[in-house]
């Protein structure tokens, strides 16, 4: 039952040197002081460091001092068993004490072998135990990285940029600048996706007005530059900071792209905003004072009445033209003059005459019981107005022109052409003779003696030789109250008097009436006409049949929303470059099909461009 | 642990400013997370506003709020990126290295806001939306790795359980040699399935490996199985020796494994540092080539 115990040591030259003592106790004491069984010399080491006591044939306890754990079989402990059987070694400080069963001549000892090793380099086994050697240092790949990414991304693009200068259209195929796109193009622009440089001409210049005319030539203008100027409202503190900083930048005012906004979406552009409309249209009057424009700066508590161009007189039969006005809706009397006598309210009655009318009718024309707008009213083939009402279309299955039936064919007045009508009249009574009188036949009873009939042919001579001149009286009847022209019509009398030169005040149709504004009737299917228009009531053709502002707003709110009602900004009436087309929201709606079902299906339409997403 | 340890002597430590129940502070509590309050009423108010400016047509970063949003974005990044510099000068107080810290976290955490805003939800496949990604990426890898210091260390420290890493490698060196020296008297066979256990570390294979928490099968393992195999069959006359490669065997099957764990471990601690730095750099190269070409095609 005892320990023996080797030091080992090795020489420079690598050779193993050991020293052994055998010691027969069964308890060792470890440590650095003097008397102690292993002495282990080196600071790290208290005087008493711990106990190794032999438990058995094989088994050694090792029992530290207090707070001293060592490292027993690679696990820190104040307390282990080692089987010298298997082996295991205790670690204290740089010594490591390997536990072996004895041989040779110490067999049926425990041998116990200590080694002083130079703890491993620390700052080699810190490297082995980090990432840095798996994969790649951060200070190279940041280099990589920074590198890669400036030279795909700014470089190549500069490159392309500059290699294509002057190229009047770029060539298909990838061009590096595209991947600065800072969003899709407009539907409009989408052909211009790869070409950057037809709108972004120089570098670090914003995009000027010049690149977008050298397409869109003609584009009307608002108003005259320097009219605009002096419309422009002072600025807000903030709005003139944000100017001055765009000055800074020098990016123009009131360039193309300050209200066309491009990169924002593959559909149609957006309209521009409201406030580009509203800065100068409220409190126009006050800057610009011989303006024509009233104050405007939103449709639903900024708008003035409706102002639509009337026509005063529809030109005479001189030549003279007509002549308009525009009035506002909000006028006492309002009266228009179209050349035309029209009730509508007796057309559109459901019980008089002309209903009557309407329901022989029915089956040749389509008419229901009553007339309705329609029968008349056939809107253009973009649904935005009405065709103009035509005699021949409109008209005539009621208000017949014949006058004469030969044979099997009616004759029929000229309509539009008063002196073919005079002339016409005069031809009838000329080229007929009045009825034969019964008695002139020769196989009828008559009273005797010839003096009747002698009497009857002296008369009939007299009305066949003066028949023609009754044609007067039937041209004057023709164009007098009563006759077929003076109903619908204003005749206008001979110059002369006693002459048959009459002449009818041409009628002139208005077409569109709001010219500073647009109306889509295809727009508003969804609406009965008499929601708008209070045609049933109306007993004269100079009636302005239009609705007021008030009967918009009933649908339309304005800038913001409210209510079930649509947000209406400007663009969805008003054109800015003033031309004939649609507005410009109306125009991207109907590209792109969007056509409601119901008022209130609107509200997710385009119009509302905060949810236009 | 010092100033557990120190006497009352003198005037060195002043006793007074050690109350009852200090605690370490660290970096994401830092001032009762004042920085944290800051950033999170930052992105609250931004947000606000956010949805309050109606930008027409949309929501961009070319809009003044878009560029305001851009400017606090950019001047923010870079003085995020600037830790690098100043975590190289510890200075203790308000301007300290860990209120610093604090602040890096948090009003890095805050950038997600800034910079997704600025974005005005408008991502495509450009380098304007490059600088965005990479942002993230920095961002979330910040995430993680603020996450892994929470949690990790106190699972290094149980796992290591008060060995150093030198000692680790020790103690696989021993077992090796204890192996090496072992296995002389066994035939070539045999002595290739301990050499094959022997020559197993835990620090080959890639980045992977390395961090994944799978169990390797190595030649230790199969050395294992052999030897246990033939030590319970119990008829060899090597009978002993084969218990004892068995019990070195396992043995260094526990270090490897106690190993591979400190490794993972590390690793995880370690590994979002290698997004976080390089990727920042990506970021600012991204971010010039975005601010350049903003204004280059304008």
């Amino acid at each position: 039952m005892s320990f023996v115990v080797k030091y080992r040591s090795r020489t420079s030259g690598g050779r193993e040197i050991i020293r052994s003592k055998t010691v027969d106790k069964d308890s060792l004491s470890v440590g650095r002081a003097s008397e102690c069984d292993i002495l282990l010399s080196d600071l790290g080491v208290t005087l008493h460091h711990a106990t190794l006591t032999r438990e058995g044939r094989n088994q050694v306890r090792v029992v530290t001092e207090e707070n001293l754990p060592v490292n027993i079989n690679g696990r820190s402990t104040t307390r282990g068993d080692i089987s010298a059987q298997r082996g295991g070694n205790i670690r204290i400080g740089p010594h490591r004490l390997s536990v072996a069963m004895g041989d040779g001549e110490d067999e049926g000892r425990i041998a116990i072998t200590v080694d002083r090793e130079e703890a491993a380099d620390k700052v080699a086994a810190h490297k082995l135990f980090n990432l840095a050697g798996i994969v790649p240092g951060k200070r190279i790949s940041s280099w990589v990285f920074a590198v890669l990414i400036l030279v795909a991304c700014l470089a190549w693009p500069i490159f392309a940029y500059f290699s294509s200068q002057g190229v009047e259209e770029r060539g298909p195929g990838f061009h590096a600048d595209t991947m600065w796109i800072s969003g899709p193009m407009s539907q409009a622009h989408s052909n211009l996706a790869n070409d950057c440089q037809s709108c972004h001409v120089e570098a670090f210049v914003s995009v000027r007005d010049s690149a977008c005319l050298e397409c869109h030539a003609g584009v009307p203008d608002h108003a005259p530059a320097d009219r605009m100027a002096i419309a422009e409202p002072e600025l807000g503190l903030g709005r003139s900071f944000l100017r001055s900083v765009a000055h800074a930048f020098n990016r123009p005012d009131n360039s193309c792209a300050s209200c066309h906004i491009e990169h924002e979406g593959s559909g149609p552009m957006p309209a521009a905003p409201q406030r580009f409309c509203a800065d100068c249209h409220t409190g126009l009057d006050a800057r610009l004072t011989d303006t024509r424009f009233e104050d405007v700066h939103d449709f639903v508590d900024g708008h003035p009445e409706f102002r639509p161009r009337i026509m005063l007189t529809p030109g005479g039969v001189d030549g003279s033209r007509p002549q308009y006005r525009r009035t506002s809706l909000d006028t006492e009397d309002l009266r228009e003059d179209n050349g035309l006598k029209f009730p509508h309210e007796l057309h559109l009655s459901q019980s008089n005459g002309v209903a009557r009318m309407a329901q022989r009718l029915s089956a040749q024309y389509g008419f229901g019981n009553a007339l309705d707008c329609a029968d008349c009213h056939v809107e253009t083939p973009d649904g935005v107005r009405f065709e103009p009402i035509t005699m021949e279309a409109n008209c005539q299955m009621c208000h017949s022109l014949a006058f004469d039936r030969i044979g099997g064919t009616i004759r029929t007045l000229r309509h539009g052409e008063p002196e073919m009508v005079v002339a016409d009249i005069r031809a009838f009574y000329r080229g007929t003779a009045p009825p034969r009188p019964i008695d002139l036949s020769g196989m009828h009873r008559r009273r005797p003696g010839d003096d009747s009939q002698a009497r009857t042919v002296g008369r009939y001579q007299f009305a066949a030789r003066t028949r023609y001149a009754r044609a007067d009286q039937a041209i004057r009847a023709v164009f007098s109250r009563d006759g077929a022209c003076y109903d619908c019509h204003q005749v206008v009398q001979p110059p002369i008097r006693g002459s048959l030169n009459f002449d009818i005040t041409p009628v002139r149709q208005i077409a569109r009436y709001m010219h500073y504004g647009w109306f889509d009737h295809k727009a508003h299917e969804t609406e009965e006409c008499s929601t708008c228009h209070a045609a049933d009531t109306s007993e004269e053709a100079s009636d302005v049949l239009l609705p007021r502002i008030e009967t918009c707003r009933e649908c339309h709110a304005g800038g913001s929303p409210s209510g079930e009602r649509i947000v209406s900004t400007c663009a969805m009436c008003h054109s800015y470059h003033a031309d004939d087309a649609a507005p410009y929201l109306v125009r991207a709606r109907n590209n792109r099909g969007q056509r409601p079902e119901r008022v209130r299906d609107y509200g997710g339409l385009a119009i509302n461009p905060r949810e236009d997403r | 642990m010092a100033t557990r340890g120190a006497e009352p002597t003198g005037g060195e430590i002043d006793r007074t400013t050690l109350k009852g129940g200090v605690q370490h502070e660290g970096f994401l509590r830092y001032r009762r997370l004042y920085w944290a309050k800051m950033a999170g009423a930052i992105s609250a108010t931004l947000i606000v506003a956010y949805l309050l400016i109606d930008i027409k047509p949309r929501p961009n970063g070319g809009s003044w709020f878009g560029y305001t949003l851009g400017t606090a974005g950019v001047l923010l990044i870079v003085w995020l990126a600037f830790l690098g510099v100043r975590k190289r000068a510890m200075t203790p107080g308000r301007w300290s290295l860990k209120a610093w810290t604090s602040a890096h976290v948090y009003l890095g955490l805050s950038l997600i806001v800034i910079g997704t805003l600025h974005t005005g939800f408008q991502l495509g496949w450009n380098v304007h939306t490059l600088a965005w990604v990479l942002m993230m990426i920095v961002i979330l890898s910040g995430l993680f790795g603020i996450t892994a210091y929470t949690t990790l260390p106190g699972k290094l420290s149980t796992n290591r359980d008060e060995t150093t890493e030198a000692q680790m490698l020790e103690t696989l060196a021993d077992i090796n040699r204890q192996l090496f020296d072992a296995a002389q008297p066994l035939e070539a066979g045999s002595a290739a399935v301990v050499q094959r256990a022997i020559d197993e570390n835990a620090f080959s294979g890639g980045i992977w490996r390395r961090l994944s928490s799978r169990q390797q099968i190595g030649g230790t393992a199969e050395a294992l199985a052999e030897f246990r195999a033939r030590s319970s069959a119990g008829d060899s006359p090597l009978d002993t020796l084969y218990d004892r490669l068995e019990a070195l065997l396992s043995r260094k099957q526990a270090a490897l494994a106690r190993v591979r764990r400190h490794l993972r471990i590390k690793g995880l601690l370690q590994v979002w540092l290698y997004i976080h730095v390089p990727v920042t750099f990506a970021l600012l190269a991204a971010l010039s080539a975005h601010i350049i070409s903003v204004f280059f095609y304008w």
